[in-house]
């Protein structure tokens, strides 16, 4: 769900295009006079051209048309008491729909979108029986927000203990147990850990939540002591874990007065910082379906130039257990347009190195990466890397490399994958080596004269090409997806894949 | 059946008082209340003034032409005229205003506020007389009448009506104004006519201003008719067992046959199908016509060209609109 917090400027309705406003108020007034043809009263309508803001209420439900409609659905508010759920936002309104339901706004089916008020309703009755586990508890507190981001992992580690934290550049992250010294001039802040278990009733303000939470004494205490900046409140709907942090901003405020202190009452105020976890299971989340089976698997790629840096990084991000990347040549700047090694520090470093610098720190990262700064030149090599390795991957576009891999793969009977743009990116190719179950290799390329004018740099041996970067990246995404195919047993086709667009129009 | 919910609410945002209106009408009521309020006489007699009629009832519609400013004197002293009053009003207020603005009426004293476009304030003085007040005849005799709990009929008629009645009265002025003009019966007679049309049942709450609109110019146009053909005397809510006079030179029957008519239009724009909005449109349009700001008070509803065709655009419906690429996307 997600939840309009201001009001969004009008629209300059004179720099609206002719019909356009004419084309929204018509699907408006349609929306509009069909509710009321269905017992609902117009309370009011200042909508002006496509910008739209009207209100129709049955007396049981309130509906609210905003700007962003038709594109984006009614606000629906109850008019009878009904308690505060995961269903409704901060604001009351129910939660109708999310953004998966919005493909052809299905809510301008007035009969539809009436339904499902009602199915809400029926459900929230029931208590919501098949309820998604979504952990998305910020949306409902009705808190100031903090501009500052917060990093968290391995949260139930730290429940019920003081931590160290410290703030750099908005970012707030967790650097150790323990609380800080009030005299530290170190920019270290204290956060605290809370768990108030399973929440059936999202809490909608700073003192439902902390109503939930154990000692609520002696946390509100702490807090008006300054003892907590930050607190972590961790919480499950069923099986599933999440958290969400409320901050306390350092006011300016004078001291208060000994009377006010003696009170308990909290004068900080609360504020709801966003935060995400870097718990390794959120990345693991992303990488895939495949991911688990990539887990043990080592894939050796000669190659780290444009094409190879592309793959390593795809494979890193599908969760490859562990990658060594080999290759011989320099980073240059000119490189860094195509390259995945865009940062101008790494520049005359080995490429391999880089890379393997570069996807190591990634947050995301779960792979052992290892790089190797020679060329692969020697026979004996060939066949040892082969071996050893669940899938070698030729990334240098160099025949050398190619032709030795391919007689090794004979002989060792072993199989591996080159992969190549060609015709100035206009074509690029996966080629499995041999192909699976006897297949017939994909037929080479037909090539076609270069269209651009051949460009050398200064360094280098050989004219730049020209493929753009994004027939690169397109090549790039196009082998990761073969290569786990190969790995996990379920290959894409036989002998690879050739994607030729013909000449330019 | 067509609905034309957004373009009969910004009819009654187009026939709301104007900015001009709100400034000048409750500012020239405190000019005046000033006025009187420091004259020894009317302060003796405990002069407290507070508007009724249309705007005070918060049913008039722009452009406000004349308020009431009903001049309670609390302290009204034993043997003392109606004439003397009316009298020692005019005097008051032609001390400040000169007499070419000020007009001493038979009922009433008149003023043509200077600066306030034309706004004319009807002073009337009133004294208590039980429960109600009384207000001067022409005959120096008076007259009870409550304003006040008219106000409050009013309010508890609109929250009945789920807030739809005060709208629908302001409809039905705008739709007399235009259909009958400057000739009697005003402003006021519509809007009693159509309250005892309530009372009555004839008119009902209904969550649709289409329908409740067609229904009230029903209404008022069966008790106009009853007004011309029976001599039916139409009650006064707020004073049992009383019935209300409209002026006399009120044509019923002009008024009856006009209402009749364009209760017809209202009705048939209401039962068009929902794909007729425009046409329905125009039929309304000829109910309610013009103000001084606007050409059409009720708008032609988007989608449709100004003589009710539908445009041919205007055909998107839930369902025409896949995404190009197909669901369940990524991105």
């Amino acid at each position: 769900m997600g939840c309009v917090l201001a009001d969004p400027p009008r629209p300059d309705e004179a720099q609206e295009p002719e019909g356009w406003a004419d084309h929204v108020a018509y699907i408006r007034e349609t929306f509009i006079n069909a509710l009321v043809g269905r017992g609902f009263r117009l309370v009011r309508d200042n909508s002006r051209g496509s910008c739209s803001d009207a209100e129709l209420t049955d007396g049981q439900a309130s509906v609210l048309l905003e700007d962003g409609f038709p594109y984006s659905a009614p606000l629906v508010r109850t008019e009878v008491a009904v308690p505060m759920s995961w269903h409704r936002d901060s604001l009351g309104f129910l939660c109708l729909y999310t953004s998966r339901d919005h493909d052809n706004q299905p809510w301008l089916a007035v009969d539809a979108f009436l339904a499902r008020i009602e199915t809400w309703f029926g459900k929230n009755d029931a208590g919501w029986p098949d309820d998604p586990p979504v952990l998305d508890l910020e949306a409902y507190l009705h808190l100031p927000v903090d501009k500052r981001y917060v990093l968290y992992s391995r949260l139930d580690s730290y429940t019920g203990k003081y931590l160290k934290l410290r703030e750099q550049d908005g970012q707030i992250q967790i650097k150790g147990v323990g609380k800080v010294s009030r005299k530290s001039t170190k920019g270290l802040r204290t956060g605290y850990v809370a768990d108030i278990g399973q929440v059936a009733t999202p809490p909608v303000s700073w003192d439902d939540l902390i109503e939930n939470l154990n000692s609520t004494h002696k946390l509100r205490s702490a807090i008006e002591r300054d003892r907590i900046d930050v607190l972590f409140v961790q919480y499950q709907r069923h099986d599933q874990r999440g958290a969400v942090v409320v901050t306390f901003p350092p006011t300016t405020a004078r001291p208060r007065a000994r009377k006010q202190r003696a009170t308990n009452q909290t004068t900080r105020v609360p504020h709801l910082a966003l935060s995400a976890s870097l718990d390794e299971s959120v990345m693991r989340f992303r990488s895939g379906v495949t991911a688990s089976a990539l887990e043990d698997k080592h894939v050796y790629i000669v190659g780290a130039g444009a094409l190879g840096s592309h793959i390593c990084d795809g494979l890193v991000r599908a969760g490859i257990g562990r990658l060594t990347i080999r290759d011989f040549q320099r980073l240059t700047p000119g490189n860094m347009t195509r390259h995945l090694v865009a940062i101008l520090g790494y520049a005359g470093h080995n490429k391999a190195d880089a890379l393997q610098s570069l996807l190591s720190n990634r947050p995301y990262n779960r792979s052992k990466i290892e790089s190797d700064w020679t060329g692969l030149r020697s026979p004996a090599e060939a066949i040892r890397v082969l071996r050893s390795h669940d899938l070698v991957v030729d990334a240098t576009a160099d025949g050398s490399v190619l032709a030795m891999l391919q007689d090794a793969s004979v002989l060792t009977d072993s199989r591996f994958v080159t992969t190549c743009l060609q015709n100035d990116g206009r074509s690029m190719r996966v080629d499995i080596v041999p192909p699976l179950d006897g297949a017939d290799a994909i037929p080479p390329t037909v090539l076609r004269p270069s269209s651009a004018p051949e460009v050398f740099e200064a360094g280098c041996g050989e004219p730049v090409s020209p493929t753009p970067p994004h027939a690169v990246a397109e090549a790039a995404a196009v082998t990761v997806r073969h290569l786990v195919g190969l790995l996990t047993g379920t290959p894409e086709a036989p002998a690879g894949e050739h994607r030729d667009l013909g000449e330019l129009l | 059946m067509a609905e034309l919910a957004s373009s009969f609410e910004t009819a009654r945002s187009n026939i709301e008082p104007s900015d001009d209106d709100w400034t000048n009408a409750p500012q020239s009521h405190q000019d005046i209340a000033d006025i009187l309020g420091a004259d020894n006489t009317l302060n003796g007699w405990g002069i407290n003034p507070i508007l009724i009629g249309s705007y005070g009832r918060q049913v008039s519609i722009r452009r406000v032409y004349d308020v009431d400013m009903f001049c309670r004197l609390d302290e009204y002293p034993a043997g003392v005229g109606a004439d003397e009053v009316l009298n020692c009003v005019y005097e008051v207020l032609v001390e400040t205003y000169d007499e070419k603005s000020v007009t001493r009426e038979d009922r009433s004293v008149t003023v043509l506020v200077p600066d306030a476009d034309g706004l004319y304030v009807d002073v009337v003085p009133a004294r208590k007389s039980g429960m109600v007040w009384e207000i001067p005849t022409e005959d120096d005799e008076w007259i009870a009448t409550n304003p006040v709990e008219m106000t409050e009929l009013k309010t508890k008629k609109n929250e009945v009506f789920d807030e739809m009645y005060v709208p629908c009265v302001k409809l039905l002025r705008q739709a007399r104004r235009n259909l009958l003009g400057k000739d009697k019966p005003g402003g006021f007679a519509v809007e009693m006519a159509l309250y005892t049309a309530c009372e009555e049942g004839l008119v009902t709450k209904n969550n649709s201003m289409t329908q409740l609109f067609a229904s009230a110019m029903e209404g008022v146009a069966d008790v106009f008719r009853r007004i011309a053909d029976d001599g039916f005397a139409v009650p006064d809510p707020s004073m049992p067992g009383e019935v209300l006079k409209f002026d006399e030179d009120a044509d019923f029957d002009a008024a009856a046959e006009k209402f009749e008519s364009a209760a017809a239009d209202a009705r048939n724009a209401a039962d068009m199908s929902d794909d007729a909005g425009g046409k329905a449109a125009l039929l309304v349009q000829g109910v309610l016509g013009s103000n001084d700001d606007f050409e059409n008070v009720f708008p032609m509803p988007a989608g449709y060209e100004s003589d009710g065709n539908k445009r041919a655009s205007s055909t998107r419906t839930s369902g025409d609109r896949r995404p190009t690429p197909g669901g369940m996307r990524f991105g």
